[in-house]
Protein backbone atom coordinates (compact mmCIF):
# COMPACT_ATOMS: atom_id res chain seq x y z
CA UNK A 1 0.00 0.00 0.00
CA UNK A 2 2.76 2.21 0.83
CA UNK A 3 4.38 1.51 -2.89
CA UNK A 4 1.46 2.65 -4.21
CA UNK A 5 1.39 5.70 -2.07
CA UNK A 6 4.64 6.89 -2.87
CA UNK A 7 4.25 6.22 -6.73
CA UNK A 8 1.32 7.71 -6.92
CA UNK A 9 2.61 10.82 -4.96
CA UNK A 10 5.13 10.87 -7.59
CA UNK A 11 3.21 10.95 -10.34
CA UNK A 12 1.15 13.98 -8.90
CA UNK A 13 3.76 16.03 -8.77
CA UNK A 14 5.35 15.28 -12.38
CA UNK A 15 1.60 15.63 -13.71
CA UNK A 16 1.25 19.09 -11.88
CA UNK A 17 4.80 19.88 -13.39
CA UNK A 18 3.72 18.89 -16.54
CA UNK A 19 -0.16 20.80 -16.80
CA UNK A 20 2.44 23.69 -15.91
CA UNK A 21 4.07 23.32 -18.64
CA UNK A 22 0.81 23.23 -21.00
CA UNK A 23 -1.00 26.30 -19.62
CA UNK A 24 2.13 28.22 -20.06
CA UNK A 25 1.93 27.29 -23.59
CA UNK A 26 -1.67 28.26 -23.93
CA UNK A 27 -4.69 28.00 -21.88
CA UNK A 28 -6.69 25.39 -21.64
CA UNK A 29 -9.69 23.77 -20.00
CA UNK A 30 -10.28 20.26 -18.78
CA UNK A 31 -10.54 18.15 -21.48
CA UNK A 32 -8.15 20.16 -24.02
CA UNK A 33 -5.99 19.66 -21.26
CA UNK A 34 -6.24 15.58 -21.18
CA UNK A 35 -6.44 15.45 -24.66
CA UNK A 36 -2.37 17.30 -24.56
CA UNK A 37 -1.67 14.59 -21.88
CA UNK A 38 -2.99 11.72 -23.88
CA UNK A 39 -0.94 12.88 -26.81
CA UNK A 40 2.29 13.41 -24.82
CA UNK A 41 1.89 9.46 -24.01
CA UNK A 42 -0.24 9.96 -20.89
CA UNK A 43 -3.17 8.07 -22.11
CA UNK A 44 -3.09 5.49 -19.61
CA UNK A 45 -3.56 8.07 -16.34
CA UNK A 46 -7.05 8.37 -15.33
CA UNK A 47 -8.11 11.72 -16.82
CA UNK A 48 -10.02 12.34 -13.13
CA UNK A 49 -6.66 12.64 -11.58
CA UNK A 50 -6.07 15.70 -13.36
CA UNK A 51 -9.20 17.54 -11.56
CA UNK A 52 -8.03 17.63 -8.06
CA UNK A 53 -4.82 18.73 -9.12
CA UNK A 54 -6.09 21.89 -10.74
CA UNK A 55 -8.33 22.72 -8.28
CA UNK A 56 -4.74 22.61 -5.45
CA UNK A 57 -2.95 24.54 -8.31
CA UNK A 58 -5.88 27.24 -8.39
CA UNK A 59 -5.63 27.05 -4.07
CA UNK A 60 -1.33 27.99 -4.30
CA UNK A 61 -1.73 30.94 -7.16
CA UNK A 62 -0.29 28.94 -9.42
CA UNK A 63 -2.93 28.98 -12.00
CA UNK A 64 -6.18 31.29 -12.54
CA UNK A 65 -9.85 30.13 -14.12
CA UNK A 66 -11.51 32.33 -16.28
CA UNK A 67 -15.24 31.26 -18.13
CA UNK A 68 -14.49 31.75 -21.84
CA UNK A 69 -16.45 30.30 -25.12
CA UNK A 70 -14.83 27.52 -26.44
CA UNK A 71 -14.15 25.92 -29.94
CA UNK A 72 -17.46 24.33 -29.42
CA UNK A 73 -19.45 26.92 -28.23
CA UNK A 74 -20.11 26.69 -24.51
CA UNK A 75 -18.57 28.55 -22.15
CA UNK A 76 -15.81 26.50 -20.33
CA UNK A 77 -13.27 27.33 -17.35
CA UNK A 78 -9.82 28.26 -19.59
CA UNK A 79 -6.81 27.76 -16.89
CA UNK A 80 -3.97 30.62 -17.55
CA UNK A 81 -0.79 30.58 -15.75
CA UNK A 82 0.29 33.20 -13.13
CA UNK A 83 3.98 34.28 -12.22
CA UNK A 84 3.88 32.11 -9.51
CA UNK A 85 2.77 29.28 -11.97
CA UNK A 86 5.95 30.37 -14.04
CA UNK A 87 8.32 30.16 -11.50
CA UNK A 88 6.90 26.84 -10.24
CA UNK A 89 7.16 25.51 -13.92
CA UNK A 90 10.92 26.77 -14.10
CA UNK A 91 11.66 24.84 -10.82
CA UNK A 92 10.39 21.55 -12.19
CA UNK A 93 11.59 21.32 -14.93
CA UNK A 94 15.36 22.01 -13.63
CA UNK A 95 14.41 19.46 -10.55
CA UNK A 96 13.55 17.30 -13.30
CA UNK A 97 16.78 17.14 -15.41
CA UNK A 98 18.91 16.93 -12.40
CA UNK A 99 16.85 14.09 -11.45
CA UNK A 100 16.72 12.24 -14.67
CA UNK A 101 20.13 12.90 -15.27
CA UNK A 102 21.52 10.77 -12.52
CA UNK A 103 18.91 8.63 -12.58
CA UNK A 104 19.91 7.91 -16.69
CA UNK A 105 23.92 8.07 -15.02
CA UNK A 106 22.79 5.20 -12.93
CA UNK A 107 21.00 2.88 -15.61
CA UNK A 108 23.77 3.75 -18.14
CA UNK A 109 26.66 2.72 -15.81
CA UNK A 110 24.85 -0.26 -14.76
CA UNK A 111 24.09 -1.63 -17.94
CA UNK A 112 27.69 -0.49 -18.66
CA UNK A 113 28.98 -3.16 -15.95
CA UNK A 114 25.97 -5.42 -17.61
CA UNK A 115 27.85 -5.79 -20.86
CA UNK A 116 31.77 -5.99 -19.07
CA UNK A 117 30.46 -9.09 -17.31
CA UNK B 1 -28.25 31.77 -5.53
CA UNK B 2 -25.57 30.95 -8.30
CA UNK B 3 -25.58 27.49 -7.22
CA UNK B 4 -28.54 26.51 -7.91
CA UNK B 5 -28.66 27.60 -11.89
CA UNK B 6 -25.28 25.39 -12.14
CA UNK B 7 -27.51 22.90 -10.88
CA UNK B 8 -29.90 23.56 -13.11
CA UNK B 9 -27.53 23.86 -15.99
CA UNK B 10 -25.94 20.35 -14.46
CA UNK B 11 -29.48 18.65 -14.83
CA UNK B 12 -30.39 19.71 -18.26
CA UNK B 13 -26.87 18.36 -19.61
CA UNK B 14 -26.88 15.23 -18.00
CA UNK B 15 -29.68 14.42 -20.29
CA UNK B 16 -27.20 14.38 -23.11
CA UNK B 17 -25.05 11.44 -21.53
CA UNK B 18 -25.94 7.87 -22.70
CA UNK B 19 -27.19 5.05 -19.91
CA UNK B 20 -23.82 3.78 -19.39
CA UNK B 21 -22.04 7.41 -18.63
CA UNK B 22 -25.23 8.65 -17.36
CA UNK B 23 -25.05 6.44 -14.28
CA UNK B 24 -21.32 6.70 -13.93
CA UNK B 25 -21.36 10.36 -13.30
CA UNK B 26 -24.32 10.51 -11.95
CA UNK B 27 -22.98 7.95 -9.08
CA UNK B 28 -19.99 10.42 -9.04
CA UNK B 29 -22.41 13.22 -8.64
CA UNK B 30 -24.05 11.91 -6.08
CA UNK B 31 -20.93 10.74 -4.13
CA UNK B 32 -19.41 13.97 -4.18
CA UNK B 33 -22.30 16.13 -3.11
CA UNK B 34 -23.39 13.88 -0.05
CA UNK B 35 -19.60 14.49 1.24
CA UNK B 36 -19.26 18.19 1.21
CA UNK B 37 -21.77 19.51 3.82
CA UNK B 38 -18.87 21.43 5.06
CA UNK B 39 -18.27 22.80 1.17
CA UNK B 40 -19.39 25.54 -0.27
CA UNK B 41 -21.84 25.24 -2.74
CA UNK B 42 -20.40 27.12 -5.56
CA UNK B 43 -17.22 25.57 -5.63
CA UNK B 44 -18.76 22.20 -5.37
CA UNK B 45 -21.25 22.72 -7.96
CA UNK B 46 -18.63 24.35 -10.57
CA UNK B 47 -16.26 20.88 -10.09
CA UNK B 48 -18.74 18.99 -10.96
CA UNK B 49 -20.02 20.84 -14.27
CA UNK B 50 -16.83 21.39 -15.40
CA UNK B 51 -16.36 17.16 -14.99
CA UNK B 52 -19.78 16.93 -16.86
CA UNK B 53 -18.75 18.86 -19.44
CA UNK B 54 -15.56 17.29 -20.14
CA UNK B 55 -17.36 13.71 -20.09
CA UNK B 56 -19.56 14.93 -22.36
CA UNK B 57 -16.82 16.09 -25.22
CA UNK B 58 -14.72 13.00 -24.73
CA UNK B 59 -18.23 11.08 -25.15
CA UNK B 60 -19.37 12.81 -28.56
CA UNK B 61 -14.93 11.58 -29.65
CA UNK B 62 -16.52 8.11 -28.67
CA UNK B 63 -14.63 7.74 -25.66
CA UNK B 64 -16.80 6.24 -22.08
CA UNK B 65 -17.11 8.58 -19.06
CA UNK B 66 -15.33 5.19 -17.44
CA UNK B 67 -12.37 5.31 -20.40
CA UNK B 68 -11.70 8.75 -19.84
CA UNK B 69 -12.57 9.48 -15.85
CA UNK B 70 -11.02 6.28 -15.02
CA UNK B 71 -11.75 2.64 -12.91
CA UNK B 72 -11.56 4.51 -9.56
CA UNK B 73 -13.82 7.28 -9.38
CA UNK B 74 -14.20 6.73 -5.93
CA UNK B 75 -10.44 7.78 -5.48
CA UNK B 76 -10.42 10.88 -7.79
CA UNK B 77 -13.72 12.08 -6.18
CA UNK B 78 -12.27 11.98 -2.58
CA UNK B 79 -9.16 13.59 -4.00
CA UNK B 80 -11.31 16.24 -5.28
CA UNK B 81 -13.08 16.43 -1.99
CA UNK B 82 -10.06 16.74 -0.39
CA UNK B 83 -9.01 19.32 -2.69
CA UNK B 84 -12.56 21.68 -1.98
CA UNK B 85 -11.66 23.81 1.04
CA UNK B 86 -14.44 24.08 3.97
CA UNK B 87 -16.42 27.14 4.42
CA UNK B 88 -17.61 28.44 7.94
CA UNK B 89 -19.66 30.22 6.30
CA UNK B 90 -22.24 27.81 4.00
CA UNK B 91 -21.77 25.44 7.25
CA UNK B 92 -22.92 27.96 9.54
CA UNK B 93 -26.09 28.84 6.97
CA UNK B 94 -26.93 25.14 6.20
CA UNK B 95 -26.94 24.91 10.14
CA UNK B 96 -29.04 27.48 10.98
CA UNK B 97 -31.25 26.93 7.96
CA UNK B 98 -32.13 23.64 9.11
CA UNK B 99 -32.41 24.36 13.02
CA UNK B 100 -34.47 27.06 12.44
CA UNK B 101 -36.48 25.17 9.88
CA UNK B 102 -37.28 22.27 11.79
CA UNK B 103 -38.32 25.17 15.13
CA UNK B 104 -40.78 26.64 12.79
CA UNK B 105 -42.04 23.65 11.83
CA UNK B 106 -42.56 22.17 14.87
CA UNK B 107 -43.32 25.74 16.98
CA UNK B 108 -46.69 25.95 14.73
CA UNK B 109 -48.70 22.97 15.88
CA UNK B 110 -48.11 23.42 19.12
CA UNK B 111 -49.51 27.31 18.68
CA UNK B 112 -52.30 26.21 17.19
CA UNK B 113 -54.24 25.26 20.47
CA UNK B 114 -53.84 27.81 23.15
CA UNK B 115 -53.59 26.31 26.95
CA UNK B 116 -50.51 23.54 25.21
CA UNK B 117 -47.58 25.08 26.70
CA UNK B 118 -44.81 25.56 23.85
CA UNK B 119 -41.90 23.71 24.98
CA UNK B 120 -38.62 25.86 23.99
CA UNK B 121 -36.19 23.83 25.24
CA UNK B 122 -37.23 21.09 23.28
CA UNK B 123 -37.41 22.75 19.94
CA UNK B 124 -34.05 24.84 20.35
CA UNK B 125 -32.04 20.86 21.39
CA UNK B 126 -33.98 19.25 18.91
CA UNK B 127 -33.10 21.71 16.20
CA UNK B 128 -29.52 21.10 16.75
CA UNK B 129 -29.78 18.06 16.75
CA UNK B 130 -31.66 17.22 13.57
CA UNK B 131 -28.76 19.35 12.06
CA UNK B 132 -26.62 16.75 13.40
CA UNK B 133 -28.84 14.13 11.73
CA UNK B 134 -29.13 15.66 8.56
CA UNK B 135 -25.58 15.60 8.31
CA UNK B 136 -25.40 11.89 9.25
CA UNK B 137 -27.92 10.45 6.75
CA UNK B 138 -26.66 12.78 4.05
CA UNK B 139 -22.83 11.15 5.03
CA UNK B 140 -24.97 7.84 5.19
CA UNK B 141 -26.11 8.36 1.38
CA UNK B 142 -23.04 8.94 0.51
CA UNK B 143 -21.37 5.82 1.93
CA UNK B 144 -23.85 3.85 0.02
CA UNK B 145 -22.93 4.77 -3.44
CA UNK B 146 -19.69 2.78 -4.21
CA UNK B 147 -20.93 -0.19 -2.05
CA UNK B 148 -22.41 -3.96 -1.99
CA UNK B 149 -26.23 -4.21 -1.81
CA UNK B 150 -25.88 -5.64 1.85
CA UNK B 151 -24.12 -2.54 2.77
CA UNK B 152 -26.42 -0.65 1.65
CA UNK B 153 -29.11 -2.13 3.19
CA UNK B 154 -27.97 -1.57 6.76
CA UNK B 155 -27.16 1.59 6.07
CA UNK B 156 -30.60 2.13 4.94
CA UNK B 157 -31.77 0.56 8.16
CA UNK B 158 -29.94 2.82 10.22
CA UNK B 159 -30.96 6.15 8.66
CA UNK B 160 -34.77 4.68 9.30
CA UNK B 161 -33.77 4.46 13.04
CA UNK B 162 -32.18 7.05 13.59
CA UNK B 163 -35.20 9.54 12.02
CA UNK B 164 -37.84 7.66 14.61
CA UNK B 165 -35.05 8.25 17.20
CA UNK B 166 -35.37 11.88 16.19
CA UNK B 167 -39.15 12.02 15.66
CA UNK B 168 -39.49 10.15 19.39
CA UNK B 169 -37.32 12.90 20.66
CA UNK B 170 -39.97 15.63 19.32
CA UNK B 171 -42.87 14.14 21.27
CA UNK B 172 -41.30 13.36 24.18
CA UNK B 173 -38.41 15.55 25.07
CA UNK B 174 -40.03 18.05 27.74
CA UNK B 175 -37.70 21.03 29.36
CA UNK B 176 -38.31 23.14 31.75
CA UNK B 177 -38.14 26.32 28.85
CA UNK B 178 -41.49 26.06 28.46
CA UNK B 179 -43.99 28.74 27.99
CA UNK B 180 -47.83 29.36 27.56
CA UNK B 181 -48.94 31.18 24.72
CA UNK B 182 -52.17 32.60 24.95
CA UNK B 183 -54.06 35.65 23.86
CA UNK B 184 -52.53 39.07 22.23
CA UNK B 185 -48.62 37.40 22.38
CA UNK B 186 -49.93 34.06 21.08
CA UNK B 187 -51.23 36.34 18.03
CA UNK B 188 -48.25 38.32 17.59
CA UNK B 189 -45.94 35.05 17.81
CA UNK B 190 -47.50 33.40 15.99
CA UNK B 191 -48.01 36.15 12.91
CA UNK B 192 -43.49 36.08 13.60
CA UNK B 193 -43.18 32.45 13.23
CA UNK B 194 -46.05 33.03 10.32
CA UNK B 195 -43.40 35.04 8.26
CA UNK B 196 -40.16 33.44 9.51
CA UNK B 197 -41.87 30.68 7.67
CA UNK B 198 -43.16 32.29 4.52
CA UNK B 199 -39.59 33.78 4.27
CA UNK B 200 -37.77 30.44 4.31
CA UNK B 201 -40.71 28.83 2.48
CA UNK B 202 -39.87 31.52 -0.63
CA UNK B 203 -36.44 32.97 -0.39
CA UNK B 204 -35.01 29.11 0.34
CA UNK B 205 -36.96 26.31 -1.32
CA UNK B 206 -37.71 28.77 -3.90
CA UNK B 207 -42.11 28.09 -3.62
CA UNK B 208 -41.32 24.12 -4.94
CA UNK B 209 -43.13 20.82 -3.88
CA UNK B 210 -43.10 18.92 -1.75
CA UNK B 211 -42.90 22.31 0.20
CA UNK B 212 -45.54 23.68 -0.97
CA UNK B 213 -47.81 20.98 1.15
CA UNK B 214 -45.82 21.76 3.89
CA UNK B 215 -46.49 25.47 3.72
CA UNK B 216 -50.37 25.19 2.87
CA UNK B 217 -50.77 23.04 6.12
CA UNK B 218 -48.83 25.07 8.33
CA UNK B 219 -50.32 28.00 6.96
CA UNK B 220 -53.93 26.52 7.73
CA UNK B 221 -52.51 25.86 11.43
CA UNK B 222 -51.32 29.44 11.93
CA UNK B 223 -54.76 30.54 10.87
CA UNK B 224 -56.68 28.35 13.05
CA UNK B 225 -53.91 29.06 16.22
CA UNK B 226 -54.47 33.35 15.72
CA UNK B 227 -58.86 32.32 15.80
CA UNK B 228 -58.27 30.08 18.43
CA UNK B 229 -56.92 33.00 20.67
CA UNK B 230 -59.90 35.87 19.38
CA UNK B 231 -62.38 35.09 21.96
CA UNK B 232 -65.72 34.94 20.73
CA UNK B 233 -64.60 33.01 17.67
CA UNK B 234 -62.08 30.85 20.11
CA UNK B 235 -65.00 29.44 21.61
CA UNK B 236 -66.78 28.66 18.50
CA UNK B 237 -63.76 26.24 17.97
CA UNK B 238 -62.99 24.76 20.30
CA UNK B 239 -66.80 23.74 21.75
CA UNK B 240 -67.67 20.95 19.90
CA UNK B 241 -70.30 21.20 17.54
CA UNK B 242 -70.50 17.72 16.73
CA UNK B 243 -70.51 14.64 20.03
CA UNK B 244 -66.85 14.18 20.45
CA UNK B 245 -67.99 10.30 19.88
CA UNK B 246 -68.75 11.02 15.87
CA UNK B 247 -66.05 13.64 15.70
CA UNK B 248 -63.50 10.79 16.79
CA UNK B 249 -64.80 8.58 13.92
CA UNK B 250 -64.33 11.29 11.10
CA UNK B 251 -61.07 12.75 12.90
CA UNK B 252 -58.79 9.77 13.30
CA UNK B 253 -59.88 7.83 10.01
CA UNK B 254 -59.29 10.89 8.51
CA UNK B 255 -55.94 12.00 9.77
CA UNK B 256 -55.06 8.29 8.65
CA UNK B 257 -55.69 8.81 5.49
CA UNK B 258 -53.82 11.71 5.44
CA UNK B 259 -50.89 10.50 7.02
CA UNK B 260 -50.81 8.10 4.36
CA UNK B 261 -51.50 10.39 1.00
CA UNK B 262 -48.71 12.83 2.64
CA UNK B 263 -45.92 9.86 2.92
CA UNK B 264 -46.63 7.86 0.05
CA UNK B 265 -47.15 10.96 -2.08
CA UNK B 266 -43.65 12.37 -0.91
CA UNK B 267 -42.15 9.02 -1.57
CA UNK B 268 -43.54 8.70 -5.25
CA UNK B 269 -42.63 12.31 -5.76
CA UNK B 270 -38.64 11.59 -4.57
CA UNK B 271 -38.74 8.68 -6.96
CA UNK B 272 -39.80 10.65 -9.59
CA UNK B 273 -37.09 12.74 -9.16
CA UNK B 274 -34.40 11.16 -7.99
CA UNK B 275 -32.82 9.73 -11.32
CA UNK B 276 -30.83 7.06 -9.21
Amino acid sequence: MAKQDLSSQMLKGILQGCLLMLISDEPMYGYSISQALTQFGFQDVPKGTVYPLLINMEKKGLITGKMQPSKEGPKRKYYYITANGVQEKKQFINQWHTLSSSVNSLIHKRSEDDESR
Amino acid sequence: MKADSLIEENDQLRKQLTPENKQYYEELMTYIRANSTFKSDLDVEQILLDILNDILEAQSNNQTAQSYFGKNPKESADDILKSLPRNLTETLKFALSIALGYIVVFMIPSLTTPGIKTDLGNLIIMGIVSFILANIILWLVGQTIYQRKVVKFVIDAIAVLLFAAVVAGSIFLKTPLSFETNGTVGIILIAIVFLIMTYIYIGIFKHRMPWTIIYVVLTIDAIIGVLSRIPVIGRMITDPVIPKSTLLWILIPGCIIAALIGGVGTYYWLTKHDEN
